[in-house]
């Protein structure tokens, strides 16, 4: 059954506020390449990616459980897609890595941008 | 710029974001609730309000707004209904709750309002401003020109 619409728009207003706007946090201020990405930052972006507030779950968790029972989506599935991605990179990130730091910045940019889209697609 | 900007949330990710990317120009402080942002505000010398719209953690009790009275007159008495409505619009509710009180500080939500909406809310609370991520310069230029404003109508902080 699908669900009301009023849920459906509280759902997707929740997906803006809880993932989309803190997933991409640090990842859009970040200095541009060639700088490096500064130690507090890494830090920051691995807490928006894998501790997003609210309430400190990972991003990909809290995409699956704000969008259970909401029919798929293309903007739905990419964001999961872009999410799964960014848990298969928490160790190097978490490291520091660069070229992965670069990546989830870049993944976390446009899960923003494809859940506000998928919000404003919303009836 | 130092002026102090009082950060009002049910966490801690906005005030970490100020103190990061506007830490420079401001002196961050926290209030975690209403009474708490009144409290801080009754000391004086705020100058600007960045307030979080949803407060899905803070308990019932620290609330703004009648559980109760919200539910009787918004959801058939849906008291479950009522407190998700009271979370989801906190911010907002604080902020009116703030006013009555008699503080003026432009307030800044980091949140994509509807155009209509943020007209609502400017002519129910006078300055409020929106940006709708965490654009660390488009905040700081909201509050840049929020403080400007605030200068030009020699409006002290109380």
């Amino acid at each position: 059954m699908s669900l009301a619409s009023d849920e459906r728009r509280r759902r997707f207003a929740r997906l803006v506020h809880d993932v989309a706007k803190y997933v991409a946090r640090t990842a859009r201020n970040l200095p541009p390449p060639p700088a490096p990405v500064p130690a507090w930052a890494a830090a920051m972006l691995a807490r928006d990616l894998y501790e997003t507030a609210p309430p400190h779950r990972r991003a990909s968790f809290l995409l699956d459980e704000i969008t259970r029972g909401l029919d798929p989506t293309p903007e739905l599935d990419r964001a999961r897609a872009l999410l799964a991605e960014a848990d298969s990179l928490e160790r190097e990130v978490r490291a520091a890595d660069e070229t992965a730091l670069r990546r989830a910045a870049s993944i976390a940019r446009e899960v923003e941008l494809v859940l506000r889209a998928a919000a404003r697609g919303t009836p | 710029m130092s002026a102090r900007l009082l950060v009002i949330e049910d966490g801690s990710e906005y005030a970490e974001f100020a103190r990061v990317f506007l830490g420079e120009e401001l002196v961050v402080e926290e209030a975690h609730s209403a009474a708490e942002a009144a409290a801080r505000l009754a000391a004086g010398d705020v100058a600007l309000l960045l307030i979080d719209l949803r407060f899905e953690r803070a308990p019932a009790e620290a609330l703004v707004g009648d559980l109760a009275a919200t539910a009787a007159r918004l959801f058939d008495g849906d008291e479950a209904r009522a407190l998700r409505y009271l979370q989801d619009q906190q911010g907002t509710l604080i902020l009116e709750a703030l006013r009555r009180a008699g503080h003026r500080q432009p307030a800044l939500f980091v949140h994509d309002f509807p155009p209509r909406r943020l007209a609502n809310l400017r002519a129910l609370y006078g300055d409020v401003s929106a940006v709708p991520s965490f654009d660390a310069a488009a905040i700081r230029a909201a509050l840049r020109a929020a403080l400007a404003r605030a200068a030009a109508q020699g409006a002290p902080p109380r």
